[in-house]
């Protein structure tokens, strides 16, 4: 006699971590955007990538209408992502705390990772309120510091947009 | 989706004075018309004042740095109950699913597949120790090279003396395409042997002779199976297809 039992569908269990990239793209007016979910374990989860069109020229100041494309590119990635991450982190260089924390707005925990040099490995900073010991914000940074994962996902993307933008990856 | 403290923001355009201005116009319907006296000629600094704080420009500004909806690209996952496949799910466009025997050929769906496997981790991560594949000890150098051909290659015929790790190499090979979610897995052995007993006690009993693709060759989603030497003809006719490294 069977016994009746529920179905689970496969799906990712666990914290998700976002990871949020924008680069320049094959002319100085596109501005790439990307937002990489994964588990805790590095495995990608969902890939949303945009480009936008931002004014350049004399009259426009390239550090100011970088980080407000830097900014609408993240809102449209955030709109369109499905998964729903614990966690948000961003490369250093792409915006102070302060514009991160006031014009991109997160409302889940952020970190802004610094890329590993030869001796230090990845580090993290928390843009907004640091989570408390124990959520699964902090856990999941944890583990993914552990495994190695804390600045690499960034490189994926790097890759991810080069493929789907035909840009042509930095440092090749 | 996640969420944000969406804010309005202006940017304001960098007003850098060139020349004497002529032709002031101040209406934001007529174009600012500047010309160039002679370079160096000192002139004053009027269209910082001039403007408005949030004028034609700055809404033009606005207006251009609207994004447009993102494309998201939804990760496939291995489906074991259903039968193989790899969903490839799109927003709007229906979900994308692949089957054994699916032979479509759309360069859309190829780069999906691209896109799928650019995003999976590097096999150096996946391998360590702390890695997703919870590898209990690390690969021997040589051994991570065989397994970086096979994830490499379409077809590959591992070969390599007694007792030197082909079949750690196989299994290692097999579990990061598990793992990654791109692999549609046509196995000579029985489907659930090799999932639900382990890779390690399918395999036992049997001399791996190697991994090979069968079914759809296409890249990135690659299907490999474990040929053991007790293998069919038929099963060895497959076999024969692979290139020998």
């Amino acid at each position: 006699m069977p016994i009746p039992y529920h179905r689970v569908p496969p799906s990712t269990s666990g914290p998700l971590a976002a990871y949020l990239l924008s680069t320049a793209g094959k002319t100085p007016k596109e501005l790439l955007g990307g937002l990489l979910v994964i588990d805790g374990r590095g495995q990608p989860v969902e890939f949303v990538h945009n480009c936008i069109e931002v004014p350049s020229g004399l009259l426009w100041p390239a550090p100011g209408v970088e980080a407000a494309g830097f900014a609408a590119l993240a809102h449209s990635l955030f709109e369109a992502c499905r998964a729903q991450p614990d966690l948000l982190v961003i490369e250093h260089g792409l915006g102070t705390p302060h514009y991160i924390r006031e014009k991109v707005a997160p409302l889940i925990p952020t970190c802004i990772v610094s890329q590993s040099q030869e001796d230090n490995p990845s580090t993290y900073a928390w843009v907004n309120e640091a989570p408390a010991i124990g959520t699964s914000a902090h856990l999941l940074i944890e583990e993914l510091a552990e495994r190695g994962f804390l600045h690499e996902p960034f490189d994926r993307i790097r890759r991810a947009l080069a493929e789907t933008y035909g840009t042509n990856e930095p440092g090749t | 989706m996640i969420r944000s403290e969406r804010q309005d923001f202006c940017v304001r355009p960098r007003w850098r004075v060139l020349g004497l201005v002529r032709d002031w116009r101040p209406s934001p319907s007529e174009p600012i018309r500047v010309s160039c006296v002679a370079a160096g000629t000192p002139v004053p600094n009027r269209l910082d004042l001039a403007l408005p704080p949030c004028g034609p420009a700055a809404r033009i500004g606005v207006d251009l740095l609207s994004a447009r909806p993102a494309a998201s690209h939804r990760i496939g996952w291995f489906d074991l109950a259903s039968g193989e496949r790899i969903l490839l799910r799109r927003p709007g466009q229906g979900d994308l699913v692949e089957t054994l025997s699916d032979t479509r050929d759309d360069s859309a769906f190829e780069f999906e597949r691209r896109l799928a496997a650019i995003l999976q981790p590097p096999l150096q991560a996946l391998l360590a120790p702390s890695g997703v594949l919870d590898w209990p000890a690390p690969l021997l150098p040589f051994q991570q090279d065989g397994v970086k051909a096979l994830l490499e290659r379409r077809e590959l015929l591992l070969a390599d003396d007694m007792g030197l790790g082909k079949t750690i190499q196989a299994i290692a090979a097999l579990r990061i395409f598990f793992t990654g979610r791109r692999l549609t897995v046509h196995s000579l052995l029985r489907r659930q042997d090799l999932w639900g007993s382990g890779y390690a006690s399918s395999t036992s009993g049997h001399q791996t002779l190697g991994l090979f693709r069968c079914g759809v060759t296409r890249q990135p989603a690659a299907h490999y199976g474990v040929c053991p030497l007790t293998s069919r003809s038929s099963d060895m006719r497959l076999c024969a297809r692979m290139s020998l490294v």
